[in-house]
């Protein structure tokens, strides 16, 4: 039913021989999504003519790899000269029906508006309000407390406390991919093994490959990469210390919700599959650093274009 | 595609798999001393470290030898005592005092057979001298020994010198040809700030608080004070002995050097 429920509205054809019925649907969605950020509706019609909407657009699809955004409202020769032609060859499958949506909902905000929406000044305030969304590059900078912790193994009692660090990660992303990097700055921490204790300081830099996905202003960021991290170990029993190096992979999740600076919630699992063995004299193996670290951390991130 | 790198690039990980390379940080600053009897001989007892030792063989002998071990192939190895005739045989290794005032005192022992004294079986002796030089007369402080209980099981009872037994928070039987452990902690006083505490394999035998030597100059032996066996088993064996600043337990592995 068109439209759906009352207010402001936009009409949605699709032209062209290239679409198959999963792009239509992928681009309906996010196209969606992006317009309810208005309080625009979406209409879908899957023949011509168009009802009298607010909006209305046409999307040709020219051949598989590029699409024409038509805002059809405007008639004749004018209205295809008005439109934008897209090349999509560069994107990956997955990544096309965002782009396509965002770029639609900017040829839909450059039309000049009609009078219907002088009648609704609230809905007019809102949208003028919200700023134009790029499919660009796009930034991120956040910054963030949080608590860490290896799962390290010995014989007997042993302690592995949590201990807080500040946590620094700035990612860049292109239609929701990119690379992020990232390290957790920390103080030395101690730890037992049986009643044998050892500070251990640990610093972990990881470069990772980044997704992104983003729905209204909820926005989840999920980062899977390689950690290096610099090791210093002391023992509190001999006074001898060791610094190493240990590599390994890293599986992030990020949640945030907000627009150019929005709180975040993170979490880190790193999988070191070289530890190190700690022995002393006459102890002999008394315990190993972690194979696993796992980090929880809460901040803010700036976001930028 | 973008998954293939990912997993090429994981793959020498995944190769790998979880291993560990060694970190060995020298010497355990929280041991006062240690011996894990692989020189093959006392010397650890007598010449290690700042403190000395001696060795006592009186009708029985103490030495080390290659046999039962907890750590390596050597250990302290008790044999020979045949008190059937009556009277004490005696045979141990000791530490000199000084002593720190502070202490936890390990060792692991090893019944091939079930000793049978028929009043006490001393397994490890503190003891006090009038002065540092150690040629005064002696004062037995307190004593670990084995002894049989009511049911004629052998458990670990602590002796005090004037022959008071502090009560047992519990008593375990001991085994047999399984290695245990003896720890005690001790805070050397002659007043009540004193205390003695004991554990068998991680468990709290007693805690005794009060007069623990007479004077600061206590020594610390380990082997056999025995004064009558009722079978011919007369076989004890000694290993991974140590002085320590804090509580070893019975959880941690064999020496190792």
């Amino acid at each position: 039913m068109c439209p759906p429920r009352p207010g402001r509205w936009v009409d949605v054809f699709f032209a062209g021989d290239a679409w198959s019925e999963a792009q239509r649907q992928a681009v309906l969605r996010e196209l969606r999504t992006e317009l309810q950020r208005r309080s625009v509706q979406l209409c879908h019609r899957t023949r011509l003519p168009l009802t009298p909407a607010d909006d209305a657009l046409t999307l040709v699809a020219i051949d598989p790899d590029h699409v024409r955004i038509v805002p059809t409202r405007l008639n004749g020769e004018r209205a295809w000269q008005s439109g934008r032609t897209m090349a999509l060859g560069n994107l990956p499958e997955d990544a096309r029906p965002l782009t396509i949506a965002l770029s639609a909902d900017e040829v839909l905000r450059s039309q000049p508006r009609r009078d219907v929406h002088a009648s609704d000044p609230v809905q007019a305030r809102a949208a003028q309000k919200l700023p134009p969304r790029e499919y660009g590059p796009r930034g991120v900078v956040a910054l963030g407390v949080g608590a860490r912790g290896g799962l390290a193994s010995g014989s007997g009692p042993r302690k592995s406390p949590l201990w807080p660090a500040l946590e620094l990660r700035t990612s860049l992303t292109q239609a929701g991919w990119g690379g992020s990097l990232g390290t957790a700055l920390g103080t030395s921490t101690e730890w037992s093994f049986n009643s044998n204790r050892f500070n251990l300081l640990r610093l972990p830099f990881d470069l990772s490959a980044n997704r992104v996905v983003q729905l209204g202003e909820f926005e989840a960021a999920l980062d899977a990469g390689l950690v290096v991290s610099y090791l210093k170990l002391e023992s509190l029993g001999s006074g001898r210390s060791f610094t190493r190096a240990e590599a390994g992979a890293r599986l992030g999740v990020r949640v945030s919700w907000g627009r150019t600076l929005a709180p975040f919630l993170g979490s880190a699992l790193e999988w070191l599959p070289v530890g190190y063995d700690l022995q002393l004299v006459p102890d002999g193996s008394v315990g190993h650093t972690a194979h696993l670290w796992l980090g929880l951390s809460v901040g803010l991130e700036a976001r930028f274009q | 595609m973008r998954a293939a790198g990912v997993f090429v690039a994981l793959a020498p990980m995944l190769l790998l798999g979880c291993t560990d390379r060694a970190l060995s940080f020298g010497d355990n600053g929280d041991y006062y001393f240690w011996s894990d009897h692989e020189t093959g001989d006392t010397s650890d007892w007598t010449d290690r470290g700042p403190h000395g030792g001696f060795v006592v063989n009186a009708e029985a002998t103490i030495d080390v030898e290659l046999g039962p071990s907890r750590s390596g192939t050597h250990s302290l190895h008790v044999h020979g005592a045949n008190p059937s005739t009556g009277g004490w045989t005696t045979a141990l290794v000791a530490r000199h005092r000084p002593l720190p005032t502070e202490a936890y005192y390990s060792a692991w022992y090893f019944l091939p057979e079930a000793l049978a004294p028929h009043k006490f079986w001393i397994l490890a002796l503190f003891r006090s001298h009038a002065d540092a030089t150690g040629d005064s007369d002696f004062r037995n402080e307190f004593a670990l020994q084995l002894g049989p209980t009511m049911n004629r099981e052998l458990s670990v009872q602590l002796l005090g010198g004037n022959d008071e037994v502090p009560p047992p928070i519990q008593q375990l039987a001991v085994p047999v040809a399984t290695w245990f452990q003896l720890e005690v902690y001790q805070r050397i006083a002659s007043d009540d700030s004193g205390r003695l505490t004991a554990w068998q394999d991680g468990v709290e035998l007693y805690d005794f608080v009060g007069p623990t030597s007479a004077t600061p100059y206590v020594e610390w032996m380990l082997g056999t004070v025995v004064d009558h066996l009722d079978t011919p088993a007369a076989d004890l064996y000694i290993d991974d002995a140590a002085i320590t600043r804090r509580r070893l337990g019975s959880e941690g592995g064999p020496f190792t050097r």
